[in-house]
């Protein structure tokens, strides 16, 4: 069942039912029940069904980066003070940081594998996350481990990492599809 | 700005939304407007156009509207407008300008953006001689959205 949102009959953005794969999760008194199942089930709560793309070498590499980012963005829009949770942001943001590196040259390698005629407009959208990623984590560190400079990271990521899936990654995946249509 | 070009960031608009939102807008006529006042309760992601096009357009979302798109991308409860969800705004907005760029190039029309500017207070525009407005209204399924293109003369 693809995920998606919609507002109860009260139309109140404070009641909505979130209709997941596996669950209902309705936003009443039982939330706290459900969201729990839910983190220790790990579930990957940015990921949807609509981003799989269909090769399942790709689809693979997309739900451990989802995971990644998901554990980044759920640890730092976590209930406390940034002085509590800044440590563990920081240690989520270094395990992200580096599996995106390793997923976007995975990635590419893919690409060379079939011989993907978009490679190099796909790998310099890639070197420009990379580039940004760490000019972020650099000024992060110098200016001494703000919070504001992070969200502003984050938000950022997951809007640009969810259409880059859905737009460029979505054209290795019909090419792949088209290959083998030909064979 | 003329209406071949504005065709170009609406479509780009549907494009995007259908694809990481699976929402479709219904867009009102571009209406012309003598001034324009944004006031609190929306965010508005403003993109200054360079080169061919020269003036901004503006994504306007009502605060609760922008929470739910949101939401969708984090699949998590969001309750305030901070840092964090003005700059997932702000990289849509992006998304979308360059992807209506792209097109308008292959129709000789060249241009450039700047980075995203997120204005959550009260801001007025006055049409001058140099200065023209169109105002083009949005509605979906998750709520209303306006876009707001400033043009400025050549």
């Amino acid at each position: 069942m693809q995920e998606y949102i919609k507002q109860t009959k009260t139309g109140s953005r404070k009641y909505k039912s979130f209709v997941r794969a596996d669950f209902l999760v309705e936003m009443t008194g039982r939330v706290c029940y459900h969201i729990d199942i839910i983190f220790k089930k790990e579930i990957v709560m940015i990921w949807k069904d609509k981003y799989r793309l269909g090769v399942a070498e790709i689809d693979k590499q997309h739900m451990e980066l989802f995971r990644r980012v998901n554990d980044f963005v759920v640890t730092l829009r976590s209930k406390g003070s940034w002085q509590e949770k800044v440590d563990k942001v920081n240690d989520t943001l270094q395990f992200m940081q580096e599996y995106v590196v390793i997923h976007f040259k995975a990635e590419e390698a893919y690409q060379l594998k079939i011989g993907y005629t978009g490679y190099e407009h796909h790998k310099k959208l890639h070197d420009d996350m990379v580039a940004y990623v760490t000019e972020v984590a650099e000024e992060y560190e110098r200016e001494g481990y703000k919070e504001e400079l992070i969200q502003r990271f984050a938000g950022k990521l997951l809007a640009w990492l969810i259409n880059h899936v859905v737009a460029e990654d979505l054209k290795i995946a019909q090419y792949t599809i088209h290959k083998e249509e030909q064979k | 700005m003329n209406n071949k070009i504005l065709e170009h960031f609406l479509q780009a608009t549907n494009e995007v939304f259908q694809m990481m939102f699976d929402i479709e807008f219904d867009f009102s006529t571009p209406m012309e407007a003598k001034s324009l006042h944004y006031d609190e309760g929306h965010i508005c992601a403003e993109i200054a156009l360079l080169g061919d096009i020269k003036g901004t357009i503006t994504f306007k979302f009502n605060a609760d509207t922008a929470l739910d798109l949101v939401e969708i991308m984090c699949g998590m409860e969001i309750d305030e407008v901070d840092e964090f969800v003005k700059s997932a705004l702000g990289e849509i907005a992006n998304i979308i300008s360059g992807n209506a760029l792209t097109t308008l190039s292959q129709e000789e029309i060249i241009g450039d953006l700047e980075p995203p500017l997120i204005i959550t207070q009260s801001k007025k525009y006055e049409e001058n001689d140099n200065v023209h407005i169109t105002v083009v209204d949005a509605t979906s399924d998750i709520g209303t959205m306006n876009f707001v293109f400033v043009e400025k003369d050549q």
